[in-house]
């Protein structure tokens, strides 16, 4: 690993004093899960580490006003013990579980995952179906953006040089509203997604008032489907129309082939899943469905 | 190049030391000869270093030797010795949960700190609890029978003391 400063600021207003005017210079270590290994292997080189370690103001996880409010410092762990979250959040919740391993959560943070922007980002998903949005600050003030265009290209954020995410902030579902989240790996601990899917769907007697449809590791970024989403609103779910959501939700996604999976796999799976997950969370009776099969 | 002077606790012990601000803890405790703390993949996927910081466990290379200043951090060195071992040690031993013992470091760290935060764990949980530590040898299966004696244990002498 090459040399580089550090610096471990005691509050936001240090950190974000110490990396104005530097460029692309400097990067920002919160969990250091993805930031320490790419040190290692030489893929990034900054002149300047700045540590957010220490800043004990960006780590809480707040209700007020209906909306659930996270600093970007809160750990998986600290989600995981949360019962708010678990109570009020719980696509959010379910998705974790399956993030990394505990030695990876006690240190991961769900800022970090968002500003890595990878597509397979374990709390970018269900966060998209949450439309959560994302707080920028920077030493000249601070801006809040959707997540939906947070992300703009493989592992690309909207942040600029200045700028830092101090927290996620999202409306709570009202309790009426059913999730569903499933995380497709090749082993179950310590998986990145092959094809993740995060939804809310809103019935109200028996019909889809609205939908929210997420998916992971089938594009560039996390994405929001809403092509997908447009097939369920208005109209009565049963398993025929999942089906036809989940056609929808493959025809929008753009895989790709890696050393997990191939991009026809990854696409057949977003069917499959998308289907699947509409079933399960609102208990209808559906049998496996082999899209191939059928003609897909 | 700029050293940073850092001072921490390893198993209660006060350190001080200079590290340049790119060393891992990994690779600072094996300077420091803990080498109990075992240096296997160094991206965070097998968890062969595996301490407790603070109480919970981590992957000592995903963390920077500057990042632990005031910490507290323990290795296995401190949960038991030869002649006094930790039940957890015990098991391992007994249940055959120990092959190369290369993962046995991190495992026993791991299980301790689940059985610290959940004392009668199902199968199911001891799985998740050491999911973030690779064993290339035992299947996991006589590790797994290792914790689930030790909690069993644990639980029994707790019951013995209370009557």
């Amino acid at each position: 690993m090459r040399g580089f400063d550090f610096l471990s600021p005691a509050s936001l207003s240090a950190a974000l004093r110490a990396i104005d005017g530097q460029g692309k210079n400097y990067k920002i270590l919160a969990g250091g899960t993805n930031l320490i290994p790419n040190l290692r292997d030489g893929a990034i080189h900054p002149g300047l580490v700045v540590d957010l370690g220490g800043i004990k103001t960006l780590k809480y996880i707040r209700e007020k006003d209906g909306r659930m409010k996270i600093g970007a410092l809160t750990t998986i762990s600290d989600l995981m013990g949360s019962s708010l979250i678990k109570k009020r959040a719980g696509l959010l919740w379910d998705a974790i579980q399956t993030f990394a391993g505990p030695l990876v959560r006690n240190r991961a943070t769900v800022g970090g995952n968002l500003v890595d922007a990878s597509p397979a980002a374990d709390t970018a998903v269900p966060l998209l179906a949450l439309n959560a949005r994302v707080k920028l600050r920077s030493i000249k003030g601070q801006r809040t953006v959707a997540l939906n265009n947070f992300f703009t290209a493989y592992q690309k954020t909207m942040i600029r040089p200045g700028e830092i995410l101090s927290e996620v902030v999202f409306p709570i579902p009202p309790r009426r509203i059913k999730h569903g989240y499933f995380k497709l790996g090749r082993r179950n601990a310590m998986a990145i997604s092959v094809v993740s899917v995060a939804m809310l769907l809103d019935i109200k007697k028996k019909i889809c008032a609205d939908a929210a449809i997420a998916l992971g590791s089938v594009a560039p970024t996390p994405l929001r489907i809403e092509k997908a989403e447009a097939v369920l609103r208005g109209k009565k779910v049963d398993s025929g129309l999942a089906k036809q959501c989940g056609e929808m939700a493959a025809k929008n996604a753009s895989p790709i082939n890696d050393i997990r999976a191939s991009a026809d796999y990854r696409r057949t799976m977003c069917a499959v899943l998308v289907h699947r997950m509409i079933c399960q969370s609102l208990g209808i009776e559906h049998s496996p469905w082999h899209p191939v099969k059928e003609g897909f | 190049m700029e050293v940073f002077s850092v001072q921490f606790r390893v198993n209660g012990e006060e350190v001080e030391a200079e590290f340049p601000a790119h060393l891992t803890l990994l690779q600072a405790l094996r300077e420091l000869g803990y080498f109990e703390v075992k240096n296997g993949c160094e991206k965070g996927d097998c968890g062969s270093c595996t301490v407790l910081l603070d109480g919970l466990p981590v992957n000592s290379c995903l963390v920077l030797a500057v990042q632990v200043q005031d910490k507290e951090i323990i290795t296995v060195r401190s949960l038991g010795s030869a002649d006094n071992l930790h039940p957890l040690q015990e098991n391992f031993i007994k249940h055959g949960a120990i092959q190369c013992g290369f993962c046995t470091p991190g495992m026993l760290l791991s299980a301790k700190a689940l059985l610290d935060k959940n004392a009668s764990p199902t199968r199911e949980e001891i799985n998740e609890g050491i999911s973030g530590n690779l064993c290339r040898c035992t299947g996991y299966v006589k590790i797994v029978d290792a914790i689930k004696a030790t909690a069993d244990q644990l639980k029994t002498n707790q019951k013995k003391r209370r009557h």
